[in-house]
């Protein structure tokens, strides 16, 4: 079974300098998507989107609020939805 | 123009091997395909180590992304640290660490430090290739694609029990002992449905587990990641923000969410 394309897999056959160039023309035409780009690719951030980046930081602040706001003998905001 | 990931890993390893390439930019390195744009590296877990990291990127202009400070103290409990940066094309370079690899023990993290770097540079060290299978076992799918590939270069009885190629299961079913139910159901003639399915929950299940894994990361980070906005670190400079970001972990971002 094909797992990645002739394309994708036409690397061993190159050069040290050929697979540089051919590396860099790739990475040139992929600055094209960089805005549309996933916020994280590896480590523990990974499948965080830009909304969901955010939401995390909303979320961050509503339970930081709303435990001042217990702490203060208040109600506080209900962080929960 | 060279790689600037394998550039900056020899920058990182200028003075000894502190860094060493993985994920995306090691699958280009073991000549298997082209398709990350970011870098990766395992670094040492020590303060020297994250301190000359951290000027390397400093003298490319890096920025913090929303991330861990690079320091052991958070590094020891499974963190990323992420940067980011503009090359002198202005393109976006961005790059991001760990000192614990998930699904690699201890041991198999120190061994990187001594196996073989690259023959034409030392400086250039990069993740072997099973090492490399096993931190790709991630949520992504496409990951397994390239583990498919990866696996093609390993001695067979290894290829066996990491493959995500089903014709290779079938392949190589019964020239090894294995308990690897993909194996199994290939050697005992159950035919290539039954091995697609048991590839598909094996793969499901290694999904599953880095999903698990990654959510305790995310909900440990909520309140940290809203003081680094309500603070605006990432408008500042590296050393700064650096300085903020700790200050900022040591109130509220556990050291090990695993521990929780």
């Amino acid at each position: 079974m094909k797992l990645l394309s002739d394309d994708d897999l036409d690397l061993a056959s190159m050069t040290p300098e050929e697979l540089d160039r051919a590396w860099d023309l790739w990475f040139e035409l992929a600055q094209e998507t960089n805005d549309h780009d996933p916020p994280y690719t590896h480590g523990v951030f990974v499948g965080l989107d830009h909304e969901k980046l955010r939401d995390l930081a909303v979320r961050g602040s509503d339970r930081a609020a709303y435990r001042a706001g217990t702490e203060a003998g208040g109600a506080g905001t209900n962080p929960e939805p | 123009m060279r790689n600037v990931y394998f550039e900056l890993t020899k920058e990182f390893n200028a003075k000894g091997r502190i860094a060493v390439l993985a994920s995306g930019q090691a699958v280009v390195y073991h000549r298997i395909a082209i398709m990350s744009k970011d870098g990766d590296w395992i670094i040492r877990e020590d303060a020297q180590t994250c301190r000359h990291v951290l000027d390397v990127l400093a003298a490319h202009g890096a920025r913090y992304r929303m991330s861990a400070p690079l320091e052991p103290r958070w590094l020891a409990g499974g963190w990323s640290s992420h940067f980011e940066f503009l090359d002198e094309e202005g393109r976006r370079i961005r790059c991001d660490f760990v000192s614990r690899p998930p699904r690699l023990t201890q041991r198999e993290t120190e061994a990187l430090f001594t196996a073989d770097a690259d023959p034409l540079d030392p400086r250039l060290a990069v993740i072997g290739l099973l090492p490399l299978i096993r931190i790709k076992q991630t949520q992504r799918a496409k990951d397994y694609a390239v583990i498919g590939e990866l696996a093609r270069r390993l001695p067979p009885e290894a290829e066996a029990e990491l493959t995500t190629d089903p014709d290779r299961i079938l392949a190589l079913a019964g020239r090894f002992p294995s308990t690897r139910p993909a194996l199994r159901a290939a050697s005992s003639g159950a035919g290539r449905l039954a091995v697609v399915t048991e590839l598909a929950r094996e793969i499901d299940g290694l999904q599953l587990r880095d999903r698990d894994r990654i959510e305790r990361y995310e909900a440990a980070a909520e309140a940290y990641f809203a003081a680094i906005r309500r603070e605006r670190v990432l408008d500042r400079p590296l050393a700064e923000a650096h300085e903020s970001l700790v200050t900022l972990a040591g109130r509220l971002l556990p050291e090990d969410p695993r521990d929780a």
